[in-house]
């Protein structure tokens, strides 16, 4: 019918975009309605019910739901989207499909950045963390940027790609090394091995409008992004400015996944998953892929949390853990089926 | 290819046998002549090689019986966490003491000891009993007290353990009868630290001071903590959404400076405040770093700090 109209990855692809967007939703709900009623504690659907009739009354119940289970539940909508989102924008900035926002230093940067101020400060107040975690990101993602980018040979995917696994393990590597000279490895474990827990609202009022900035800008962007994805010759030729768009996107996949990684510790998979998976469906789009992979990332961060709290009650599951368990075997599956991976 | 793949043997070859030639070495200047312990049979108690009553050189890594070891007069020439060289409770003494691991043979071997003693869970126990007697200790086979009169018993110090042991009932009966006004038998206790993702809860044989307040001083464990902690693993990885049905009377949270402010989420949260002893200002922040172990040098501080806490929580 239209066979010569599409693009060689949309080929054989029927458009099962609605029915994938309302699985996900279906799911998404299910998801953060059983996320809200059950965890260490499992609460009756009319206990639910009136905590969200009034959620600022005060009551043991409300204490629980509202100040706890809501902006852990957000916080894992937030970081499952611009993690996905994040991971999405890096493949195809860097025309690589392992590639994911650990290239680009953030959880390194981020941990290193942690570990460091644990040992000369010492205890720190979350906001502050948010804040060490952040810097480190951005420094690590600064760093790579500029190693990768050799004045007038202009950047390459493959220089940052290199530069990134560098930079990520050197700053890895002295992480640990700081770590066993200063003893400090009971106090950055949970947050290495990533965790939902002890979110409250202020630590989601410091970095939801760093994300949801992330997520809007990477939608005007994602046209962009298609074009880039294609090849550099191409872009160019289509007349886009490449150099512009790659700093641009990455600057957005900075702002989504340092946000996200400093208020969760380190995520991994998210964002080499998630994509990969919606790319099954809607192919390289980016428009279509990028909204899509951050409420796919969004639903299953949220499953995850779940998770976590309801394996092992009342102790909690580091969520690192659960992703891999769950993570892994999906992306073999997903490697083996995929033919353009 | 194949030039390369002889050399490689031949490095092999000479590796191996110099490594041979080592501990060959090693085991032949053991002896020594100072007199050889009776090495009584004990639960939990295995020995390598004859075991010098009078050790002049040990190299610990059984981190947990550092203070038992000093409390005897035994000073080891080395320690394994920064938590036996930091503490309040040894002082001055493991100033000059080296920090090793025991994989660190080639360092260990350095050290020329008399005695090693390890956990029975230490991976190395096989190359550490070829480098010098080694008593291996599996850790809580033996209540926190008879682990003295057990080493005592080994080093023919029996005498100072009972000595120890004496004081300690009198001075523990003294503390209860100074508290008893503020504290009955009754009185629960949660002992817990709290990490920036974590939240632990420790039982009566995991230190923090579980040891001195559950058995020593015999006041009470909530019944969930009883059930989950005590009961099970000794101790308890805890959600922060049911933290306030493990929490009896009094919380003791180990701080120390690495750890002062974790968890601030948690204790800004209206589930923290509104748990009965945090109300009551019924929270004693002990240091972590006096509270880790349970050995009697540790005790004897442990007992002053807390009885402090608990006057000055009530006042």
């Amino acid at each position: 019918m239209y066979r010569e109209a599409k693009l060689p990855s949309q080929k054989n692809k029927p458009n099962h975009i609605w029915l994938v967007f309302f699985t996900i939703l279906f799911l998404f709900l299910i998801g953060w309605y059983l996320g809200l009623r059950f965890g260490a504690i499992s609460y009756s659907h009319q206990d639910l019910i009136e905590v969200l009739r009034h959620p600022l009354r005060n009551s043991k119940l409300q204490d629980v739901i509202f100040d706890l289970r809501f902006p852990r539940t957000i916080a894992a909508i937030l970081v499952g989207a611009g993690m996905a989102q994040a991971g999405a924008i890096m493949q195809g900035v860097t025309r690589n499909p392992i590639a994911d926002p650990g290239l680009l230093g953030i959880n390194a940067g981020a941990g290193l950045a942690l570990i460091l101020a644990q040992a000369f400060i010492g205890s720190m107040h979350y906001s502050l963390i948010i804040l060490v975690c952040l810097l480190g990101s951005t420094v690590a993602a600064l760093l790579i940027f500029t190693l990768s980018y050799r004045p007038r040979k202009g950047y390459n995917q493959l220089r940052l790609i290199l530069a990134g696994a560098m930079i990520a393990t050197l700053f890895s590597a002295i992480g640990q090394a700081v770590t066993l000279y200063f003893n400090l490895s009971t106090q950055v474990i949970g947050w290495q091995a990533g965790g939902l827990s002890q979110i409250n609202w202020r630590m989601l009022s410091i970095v939801t409008p760093f994300i949801l900035l992330g997520l809007l800008l990477a939608q005007l962007f994602a046209h962009q992004l298609t074009i880039l994805s294609l090849d550099e010759t191409i872009s160019k030729a289509l007349g886009q400015r490449t150099l512009a768009m790659t700093i641009s996107l990455l600057a957005i996949v900075l702002l989504l996944s340092a946000a996200s990684v400093a208020i969760v510790g380190t995520v991994s998979f998210i964002g080499l998953i998630i994509p990969h998976f919606i790319a099954l469906f809607v192919g390289k789009d980016y428009r279509k892929l990028l909204p899509l992979a951050a409420f796919a990332g969004a639903t299953f961060m949220l499953w995850v949390d779940l998770f976590s709290r309801i394996i092992n009650p009342p102790t909690e599951t580091p969520i690192n853990a659960i992703i891999s368990i769950i993570g892994l075997p999906c992306f073999l599956w997903l490697i083996r089926r995929g033919k353009n991976l | 290819m194949k030039k390369t793949l002889t050399t490689l043997l031949a490095l092999f070859a000479v590796f191996a046998l110099v490594a041979c030639g080592n501990s060959s070495s090693q085991n032949s200047e053991k002896k020594s002549s100072s007199a050889i312990s009776k090495m009584p049979e004990i639960q939990g108690f295995t020995y390598y090689g004859d075991i010098p009553q009078n050790p002049k050189k040990v190299v610990n890594f059984a981190y947990s019986y550092t203070g038992y070891l000093l409390e005897l007069g035994i000073v080891p020439a080395t320690y394994s966490l920064d938590l036996e060289k930091d503490s309040p409770a040894f002082g001055q003494d493991l100033e000059n003491a080296t920090q090793l691991t025991s994989s660190d043979t080639e360092a260990i071997v350095a050290q020329e000891p008399d005695l090693i003693i390890v956990f029975s869970t230490d991976e190395n126990i096989d190359q550490l009993k070829e480098i010098a007697p080694t008593l291996v200790i599996e850790y809580a086979s033996s209540d926190y007290l008879q682990m003295l009169t057990n080493l005592g018993q080994v080093f023919n110090k029996e005498e100072q353990a009972t000595a120890w042991l004496n004081q300690w009932d009198e001075k523990v009966a003294e503390a209860k009868k100074d508290l008893s006004n503020v504290l009955t038998n009754d009185t629960s206790f949660t002992v817990m630290d709290f990490y920036e993702k974590n939240i632990y809860l420790y039982g009566d044989n995991w230190g923090r001071g579980g040891e001195l307040i559950y058995q020593s001083l015999g006041y009470a464990a909530p019944q969930k903590v009883q059930e989950d902690v005590i009961n099970k693993d000794g101790w308890f990885g805890l959600s922060q959404e049911v933290i306030g049905d493990y929490i009896g009377d009094y919380a003791v949270v180990n701080v120390n400076s690495g750890t002062k402010e974790a968890a601030s989420s948690l204790k800004e949260s209206d589930v923290w405040k509104n748990i009965p002893a945090v109300q009551a200002g019924h929270v004693l922040e002990v240091d972590y770093n006096l509270f880790y172990f349970s050995d009697p040098m540790s005790l004897d501080m442990q007992l002053e700090a807390f009885v402090k806490a608990v006057k000055e929580a009530n006042n």
